[in-house]
């Protein structure tokens, strides 16, 4: 399976990026043999439009699954729609230690973006 | 003949100079064109009666999904990540989309499948107001961001004939730029302080690169300090007209009566500011 990490550096013992959508490089991890390419993310300093690109361009690279810290609504959005699950790293593990997590069944999944979208926000009962 | 007012600072009298100006022409015809779409209120103090409106927005692309061979040329030509490809799927996020075309102009000689729509962003106004001047204006919906393709959308509608007025948007980003670019002439309201000086320069800059000829009208001009005085000549930059501050001026401005209306005396100053541009641009165009 292909995991797509968010990544503050450019290989596999990098920290997993507390941001997800201007993270300086996306890596993408063969779970099974740990193989991985890593891609500088060129979405990392656009105006508008990170979100958005960062997710496409993970989803390009294959991923499967997502591991991330934070998800905003708009990378949410093109995640759900294109079925991809998103699993969430703790602070502080490197993307190695993030996939072995993955792969012993640890990481939580996430079910919902980080922030509310403007104008939506959820109300929590 | 294009005049734009601008000022690097809001709150200087921009609306201010380009309604009195604007009211203090006799030549005819006469547009204004107020193109602070985020807040437009020339309107206010030239009253006009309404008579045309119209949608103005973005056009976003809308895709043909007969034709679309998910190839995802258009998603890698959108800058703004607009428009997404990935395994067979397509998504457009409508909110991002800039309205730059490249998606449709990639798609065209491939599957053709894109075309574009108008997403509804502002509105357009326009009607006859005081003195014979024809405004047009337009106002963002509430929440709508980009203020710059409206205002692109709002020029086009400048007649070839007479003599526009536009009210630029305060400030010197690209809604600005949009704002003041082709005019044959800007003036830059400011105010002698600090803070007036400091966003003046910003704008003169912005001004030089696009090569464009400016004069500078001072509010509250007895106000502040003597620096903007000393800048205008270090940079060769005409002062054109001084206003100094005057409660008068400011009852009338509260209540929504032009300067020149409240106080008559600075017509003859508004008609020499017209007059001194309009011989400004003559020279130049000859």
């Amino acid at each position: 399976m292909k995991i797509g990490v968010t990544a503050a550096g450019a290989n596999i013992d990098s920290l997993v990026d507390e941001r997800y959508a201007r993270a300086p490089y996306l890596i993408i991890v063969d779970s099974d043999t740990m193989e991985f390419k890593a891609v500088v993310n060129q979405n990392a300093n656009k105006t508008s439009g990170a979100g958005t690109g960062a997710s496409q361009d993970l989803i390009k690279e294959g991923s499967d699954v997502i591991i991330g810290i934070n998800v905003g609504p708009k990378a949410w959005d093109v995640l759900k729609e294109f079925e991809v699950k998103v699993y969430r790293a703790k602070k502080g593990m490197t993307v190695k230690e993030a996939v072995d997590a993955f792969n012993r069944g640890e990481l939580e999944e996430i079910h919902e973006p980080s922030e509310p979208p403007e104008g939506h926000e959820h109300h929590h009962h | 003949m294009r005049i734009a007012v601008a000022s690097g600072k809001g709150g200087t009298g921009k609306t201010t100079v380009a309604v009195n100006l604007a009211l203090s022409i006799e030549k005819k015809p006469i547009y204004y064109f107020d193109c602070d779409v985020e807040e437009p209120n020339a309107h206010i103090f030239l009253k006009p009666e309404f008579n045309n409106t119209e949608p103005l927005g973005i056009m976003v692309p809308r895709v043909d999904f007969t034709r679309c061979d998910y190839c995802g040329m258009c998603a890698d030509a959108c800058e703004y990540s607009a428009i997404l490809v990935a395994r067979k799927k397509l998504m457009i996020f409508d909110e991002l989309c800039h309205g730059c075309y490249a998606c449709q102009i990639v798609c065209k000689p491939h599957k053709d499948a894109i075309t574009m729509v108008l997403r509804e962003t502002a509105k357009l106004e326009e009607g006859p107001a005081k003195s014979d001047i024809h405004l047009v204006h337009a106002k963002l919906n509430l929440g709508e961001p980009m203020p710059t393709p409206v205002i692109a959308q709002l020029k086009k509608r400048i007649p070839g004939e007479g003599i526009t007025i536009i009210d630029s948007p305060p400030g010197n980003s690209d809604s600005m730029v949009e704002a003041v670019i082709d005019s044959d002439f800007v003036i830059l309201a400011t105010e002698p302080t600090p803070f007036g000086l400091h966003d003046l320069k910003i704008a003169v800059d912005t001004l030089r690169r696009m090569n464009l000829p400016m004069g500078i009208v001072v509010n509250r001009s007895d106000l502040g300090d003597r620096e903007l005085w000393k800048y205008s000549e270090d940079e060769n930059i005409p002062i054109l007209l001084e206003i100094p501050f005057d409660r008068k001026i400011a009852e009338a401005y509260s209540k929504g009566v032009p300067v020149v209306e409240a106080l008559p005396q600075y017509r003859e100053k508004f008609v020499q500011l017209f007059e001194s541009i309009e011989e400004f641009v003559n020279k130049g165009m000859e």
